[in-house]
């Protein structure tokens, strides 16, 4: 009986929780772009299923614009672009998704120990930490694709690299803020050992701006990933990547032969928007600014 | 001079927000004769505050008014814009509460007279501006040869001083002191009340003086306005609102203020709380915290009463309007 | 900061697996050449020692050779930075202007319709990648329109007489050569639009709302009761308050205009350091892409330094 009254209380509460939440502009882009790249993690899972053709094995005639057979056209190896725009995703996800698993989880950890401990420790590392983050995040991560070569792994290394000390950064200043509030001193006096303090006061409190921090850092490992493809520094063809098209169809725009190099940005753009609408929609409706009409 | 400098008749403000609209001020006559001081009591939230920035029209784009303010006889709100900007610290001069934020944070305080001066006197040489900003920091008690320092240089007391100077430099006719005291200590508090009062005398210009603390109210005001939630509730000169005060709010907004020669040890206070001013009542908006309400009170507002030409009331008390 | 970059730099390219020596002369050498080249290369000391001596070398500005070109690094990297630094400059500018002045007015004119569009624009415009917005552009206006150039600096012949300072458009106006100036200007637009309204992005966002937040600031209400006129109100005050968290930003932002900048570069086939590292590190060319990353290393610390320095020169405060 408790049991479906609670079930009942738990869904009608998270009803008006949606219900506020798309009231709000704030709210609204962040489901908005909840919906984008939801779209296009489905696409991903499911694309084999979903495209047409297959990307890596000519299905007509190369350099046809696009018509009912071919959405988007075919590129200059008679790959329907419509294809390797569904299969892209799952390049730019995976990358994406590792690149930050791993930059998480080696920047998080650092972060709350760092943070938690202070003193020297804190101030050289927090110095390293800085000079990666205020070097420019593509240059290095291009010098390190250069030495690690290609490969899923090698390049979500290099961009993992480049954004572990966002994490740093985040988990760091948010540790040393709660540290000093008032009921971590209290399970400090009580004589709660280090890790349960970390892990049971200081975490929680410190998850919140976790999701918004990850969410927009995928946005950016895409980008910094299509770019690295670009360059010619990513995964070697004929895999689908979106980046690596991009630079495939620049040759060809001169005889305006466009449809290869626009696609593949539209996908960037789209799938990019949409973790960042939800980054972005997320932060402001739980902190909303200062200063705006509300 | 029969005709007060400043006539503000039925007068009323009302701002939109996202939860409604809501009436800060609602019809409001008052006067404030020549080189006269008209202090405006009242809590927090009374729309005194909202009053007082109307009479430099800087009320923010979600604000409508209604009625009028006549200022030396011309209708401030219907002035074209910059007919009122050229008035705005010439004529009209406002000071705010929090000096540490009033005075912009990156210009030297001689770069503020300057601003001033060629906004209202282009041709005005470097010379002459100069003089009158040495000359205005010296009748605020500021050392003039501080003209070359950031705001940040200068204490709170200090920077309310500035902030004076700059709004009465070019000899404006009426000052709007916007609880110009309430964010310093009690000693400064003094000495910038002594301070208005010699500029007021030195320079014959009227003051506006909206403040909630009834002691400031006493050593400076000539007559007093009492703003409760928007309605002028009672006006009168200073003596006689202090030793014979008629609106009930005003009465206990008197009670409130601890005596040290009592041996009383309990603080009293109003109970209750302001009314919804997006909802207002129907009746008197003082009805529930009234402790001499009547039937009538709750059902309709009661009038203006002119008990006197410098004695009115809002109250069904003392009659029927 | 320049010095940790370095350090890691040098770390990640020797210590990580690629044994650069092999990369130069191909697996088929044999291995007493390689040895040779490695004692020659000062590969076979102790990693301090060989640490101590890159240190020492790049004090001395001494960047290495190319193993493609031979040429030393630091010659090379000088003679195709001014073609970055103009790109940068351009860019920025474009980025500042629309940043300033979008940002500006929307957040003066809170709730309209250009500050909803600014918002749009920054959240959109930040999705677009560089190269692809530079496609697009180089596909309207070069291909669709004719109007503008699509690639490198200059068309042949078209450079200026004498070498000032290395940026085409200046120096071509110190030459008084006006075809060249123009012939510059065509090649340069492109890219710094292109470079210019994708960083504009973050600063449209930045400028507003820190402007709104200055508007909503007592002094700007103070200011207004002197009966200063809104335009002044809203430059003189508000932005200029504004500012010094901009700048910040701005600054940190540089780093984001560099990486693009080595995109734009390649798209463009504009003659900088930015497409100078993308090609040599397609040639395995070591020493210089160590060089390059060095160099860029330097350039953002340098920036960061002129950064502070405009800082306390507007905001008093700073420097007290």
């Amino acid at each position: 009986m408790s049991e479906r009254f609670t079930n009942q209380m738990i869904t009608s509460r998270f009803s008006a929780f949606l219900k506020n939440l798309l009231g709000d502009a704030s709210g609204a882009m962040a489901f908005a772009g909840f919906v984008i790249l939801t779209i296009f993690i489905l696409m991903a899972i499911f694309a084999p299923w979903i495209a047409p053709y297959s990307p890596v094995k000519p299905s007509g005639n190369p350099l046809m614009p696009p018509s009912w057979h071919h959405l988007m056209g075919t590129d200059n190896m008679g790959y329907d672009v419509f294809s390797r725009f569904i299969w892209g995703s799952r390049m730019a996800l995976i990358i994406a998704f590792i690149a930050t698993f791993i930059a998480a989880s080696v920047g998080i950890p650092i972060g709350l120990a760092v943070g938690y401990i202070g003193g020297p420790i804190d101030r050289v590392i927090t110095m390293i930490m800085d000079s990666i983050y205020t070097f420019p995040g593509l240059i290095l991560a291009i010098a390190i694709a250069a030495v690690l070569g290609p490969g899923i792994i090698n390049i979500s290394l290099s961009i993992a690299v480049v954004y572990i000390p966002t994490y740093y950064r985040v988990i760091r200043s948010q540790v040393a803020s709660v540290k000093s509030e008032l009921y971590v001193e209290s399970a400090y006096s009580i004589g709660a050992p280090t890790p349960t303090i970390i892990f049971r006061y200081i975490l929680p409190n410190v998850l919140p701006s976790i999701i918004v921090v990850l969410s927009m850092n995928i946005a950016d490992a895409i980008m910094t990933e299509a770019g690295l493809s670009f360059l010619g520094l990513g995964i070697t063809p004929p895999t689908p990547d979106w980046g690596y098209d991009l630079a495939n169809g620049q040759q060809f725009l001169i005889s305006n032969d466009w449809w290869m190099a626009f696609f593949p940005g539209v996908a960037i753009i789209l799938i990019v928007l949409g973790f960042s609408m939800f980054a972005e929609g997320l932060n402001e409706y739980f902190n909303p600014n200062i200063g705006e009409k509300r | 001079m029969n005709e007060p400098q400043v006539l503000i008749k039925d007068f009323s403000v009302s701002y939109r927000t996202k939860s409604g609209i809501l009436q800060a001020v609602g019809n409001v006559t008052l006067e404030i004769g020549y080189h006269e001081s008209l202090g405006i009591v009242g809590e927090s939230g009374c729309g005194k505050s909202t009053l007082g920035v109307s009479m430099l029209r800087l009320l923010p784009p979600n604000a409508t008014c209604k009625g009028s303010i006549l200022f030396k006889g011309d209708d401030l709100l219907s002035l074209h814009p910059d007919q009122m900007r050229k008035l705005r610290g010439s004529e009209i001069s406002m000071i705010f509460q929090d000096p540490m934020t009033s005075l912009n944070p990156i210009m030297r305080i001689r770069d503020h007279f300057f601003e001033l001066f060629r906004v209202h006197n282009p041709g005005m040489q470097k010379g002459e501006m100069i003089e009158i900003a040495k000359e205005a920091l010296h009748s605020v008690g500021v050392d003039p040869s501080r003209l070359d320092n950031y705001p940040f240089e200068f204490s709170g007391g200090m920077r309310q001083r500035v902030m004076i100077a700059i709004s009465i430099a070019l000899k404006p006719a009426l000052l709007v002191a916007d609880e110009p005291t309430t964010s310093l200590d009690v000693v400064v508090q003094e000495q910038i009340m002594q301070l208005l009062k010699k500029l007021k005398s030195e320079r014959n210009m009227s003051i506006m003086l909206i403040t909630h603390d009834m002691g400031i109210v006493a050593e400076l005001a000539e007559k007093v306005a009492v703003m409760y939630a928007g309605r002028l509730v009672e006006y009168a000169p200073v003596r006689q609102l202090y030793t014979e005060p008629l609106h009930p709010y005003t009465r206990l907004l008197l009670r409130s203020i601890p005596n040290i020669k009592l041996d009383d040890m309990d603080l009293k206070y109003i109970p209750g709380s302001l009314p919804d001013l997006k909802n207002p009542p129907q009746g008197c908006r003082f009805y529930p915290r009234c402790p001499f309400s009547r039937g009538v009170c709750k059902d309709r507002e009661p009038p203006d009463i002119r008990l006197d030409d410098n004695r009115r009331v809002k109250c069904w008390l003392y009659g029927d309007g | 900061m320049v010095l940790i970059i370095l350090t890691i730099v040098f770390f990640v390219l020797r210590v990580l697996p690629g044994n650069p020596v092999l990369a130069m002369l191909g697996p088929k050498a044999p291995p007493s050449v390689v040895k040779a080249m490695e004692h020659q290369m000062g590969l076979d000391k102790p990693i301090i020692v060989q640490y101590v001596d890159y240190l020492k070398d790049i004090a001395r500005g001494d960047f290495g050779r190319s193993t493609v070109t031979s040429r030393p690094v630091i010659k090379e990297l000088l003679q195709r930075f001014p073609a970055t630094l103009e790109l940068t400059i351009f860019s920025m500018i474009i980025a500042v202007l629309i940043g300033i002045f979008y940002g500006t007015y929307a957040a003066y004119h809170l709730g309209s319709l250009l500050d909803v569009s600014a918002r749009i624009y920054s959240i959109f415009v930040y999705s677009f990648p560089v190269f692809w917005f530079g496609l697009m552009l180089q596909l309207i206006f070069g291909v669709w329109l004719h109007w503008l150039p699509v690639s490198g600096e200059s068309s042949p012949f078209m450079t200026p007489d004498h070498t000032y300072t290395g940026l085409y458009v200046v120096d071509a106006i110190l030459n008084g050569q006006w075809d060249v100036l123009k012939d510059s200007l065509e090649h340069l637009i492109l890219p710094s639009i292109t470079l210019g309204v994708v960083i504009s992005s973050i600063f449209v966002r930045m400028v507003r709302s820190n402007v709104v937040l200055a508007l909503s600031s007592q002094f700007v209400t103070a200011a207004r009761a002197r009966g200063v006129k809104e335009k002044t109100v809203l430059f003189r005050h508000a932005l200029k308050n504004a500012l010094p968290p901009i700048l910040t930003i701005m600054g940190l932002q540089f780093a984001l205009l560099l990486g693009g900048a080595v995109l734009t570069e390649v798209t463009f086939s504009w003659p900088g350091i930015g497409s100078y590292l993308v090609s040599r590190i397609h040639a395995r060319d070591f020493p210089a892409i160590q060089g390059t990353v060095v160099f860029f290393a330097i350039f953002v610390a340098i920036i960061s330094i002129l950064v502070d320095v405009i800082n306390a020169w507007i905001d008093p405060r700073v420097r007290y």
